[in-house]
């Protein structure tokens, strides 16, 4: 099962990767990274359909903001769970990003455990 | 009036003279430390902001790095034959060196925000010393784009960094010259914010900062695709103590005074505006004659 992750911050990569090292050893997800909005559409429309599940963004990124990109995965991918990460983990944001349908909303710092959580919830679901 | 009373009177006029004077240059003093206040105030929150995100790696690579020796400790102690584990163990230790390198960088990241705030606030060091144009540029920009962030959530702007390596060091004053790109970022960033309350299609807030090496000295361009300033404000720009910002966003004094540091150093200070397109500050910094 595919997630994929997006986030500006390079070194977020390395902290998932290591986070779920035992899950990506066994096989039991993989995980994808992109560094922009942009980047992340070009991930989903290159395999028709795509095969990834599940997003986790960063809200403040250059560019296309998590937000925009929350819009239009649900316009354009309906089944793809999107859940926001943001530094900024106040009420707007909260807010916007619920009425667009995110699955869940995570602040930063990322604590890994509750997020293992909702992964684990998802990969037992499926 | 003869003459003794005549001395005393323009005694008492010189004195008076020199009074206003002192009273003069103490108020200089007190409105130059205002605007230094005010510039720290603005910094505040986006330094606790770009000191908070190297702490949450150095904090998630340390508690990684722990789990990562656990794992190594377990396979070794599982009784079961080495050279089966022995990959894991190594692929653990790569990443435990990964990861020690992240907590340094991370660190380091954290160290240069604390030292460059210290230069800003502490008042004495008015000493010249050689510094990197490029990276006290960078380091600015993020700070006035998080302290611009933290006083309004929902405020967005892409940065362009573009920097030539060929610019070298040049020696100035490095709080006055961080002061002068604060002050001009932030301006950048606020024209940004007030022209994109109402979203233009097709068009983003960008803000773009660049160096050029230029033979004789550094040259750096600050420009904004925000309100731009009309023609009969511009001509005032750099009066002291004019302003259109709402009282208490301003004080009439920065860009007077980010003219009068620019000129301290022998550079000079312009600026490149059309109403509703944006803006650009070009500053020229001499590089010292040795």
């Amino acid at each position: 099962m595919k997630f994929l992750v997006v986030d500006d911050e390079k070194d977020v990569e390395m902290l998932f990767r290591q986070k779920f090292r035992k899950e990506l050893r066994q096989g039991l997800l993989e995980l994808e990274f992109a560094f922009s909005g942009d980047e992340a559409l070009n991930i989903l429309s290159s395999k028709q359909p795509p095969d990834v599940v599940y997003i986790f963004s960063d809200i403040n990124m250059p560019g296309m903001t998590g937000l925009e990109l929350l819009n239009t995965v649900k316009e354009q991918y309906p089944n793809i769970e999107v859940s926001m990460i943001s530094a900024y983990g106040d009420r707007e944001n909260y807010e916007k990003a619920k009425e667009s349908g995110a699955k869940e909303f995570f602040t930063k710092p990322i604590d890994f455990d509750t997020l293992k959580a909702e992964i684990h919830k998802i990969l037992e679901q499926k | 009036m003869n003459t003794h009373e005549k001395d005393r009177e323009s005694q008492g006029i010189e004195l008076e003279l020199q009074q206003c004077k002192r009273e003069l240059e103490d108020t200089r003093q007190k409105l130059i430390h205002q605007e230094k206040m005010a510039s720290i105030g603005e910094m505040t929150a986006g330094i606790a902001h770009e000191i908070k995100n190297p702490l949450n790696f150095v904090n998630n690579f340390s508690k990684l790095s722990i789990e990562l020796i656990d794992d190594i400790m377990e396979d070794l102690n599982s009784g079961e034959a080495l050279e089966d584990k022995l990959d894991d163990i190594k692929a653990d230790l790569e990443d435990l060196k990964e990861n020690i390198a992240r907590i340094d960088e991370h660190g380091c990241r954290a160290d240069s925000i604390v030292s460059s705030m210290l230069m800003h606030s502490r008042g004495g060091s008015s000493e010249k010393t050689d510094i990197d144009i490029n990276q006290l540029l960078s380091e600015y920009v993020d700070l006035a784009f998080h302290g611009m962030k933290a006083k309004d959530r929902s405020f967005f702007s892409d940065i362009s960094k573009e920097f030539d390596d060929k610019v070298q060091p040049v020696n100035v004053v490095a709080q006055d010259i961080s002061r002068v790109i604060l002050n001009i970022v932030t301006n950048g960033f606020q024209a940004l914010r007030d022209h994109y309350k109402m979203p233009k299609p097709g068009d983003k807030p960008c803000l773009s900062v660049k160096t050029e090496h230029r033979g004789d000295g550094a040259t750096i361009r600050i420009s904004d695709n925000g309100t731009g300033i009309p023609e009969e404000v511009k001509a005032r720009i750099f009066e002291p103590f004019f302003t259109t910002k709402p009282s208490g966003e301003g004080t009439g004094l920065g860009l007077s005074m980010s003219r009068d540091i620019i000129e301290n150093h022998g550079g000079h200070l312009d600026i490149n505006t059309a109403e509703g397109k944006g803006s650009e500050f070009q500053i020229f910094i001499p590089y010292s004659k040795s």
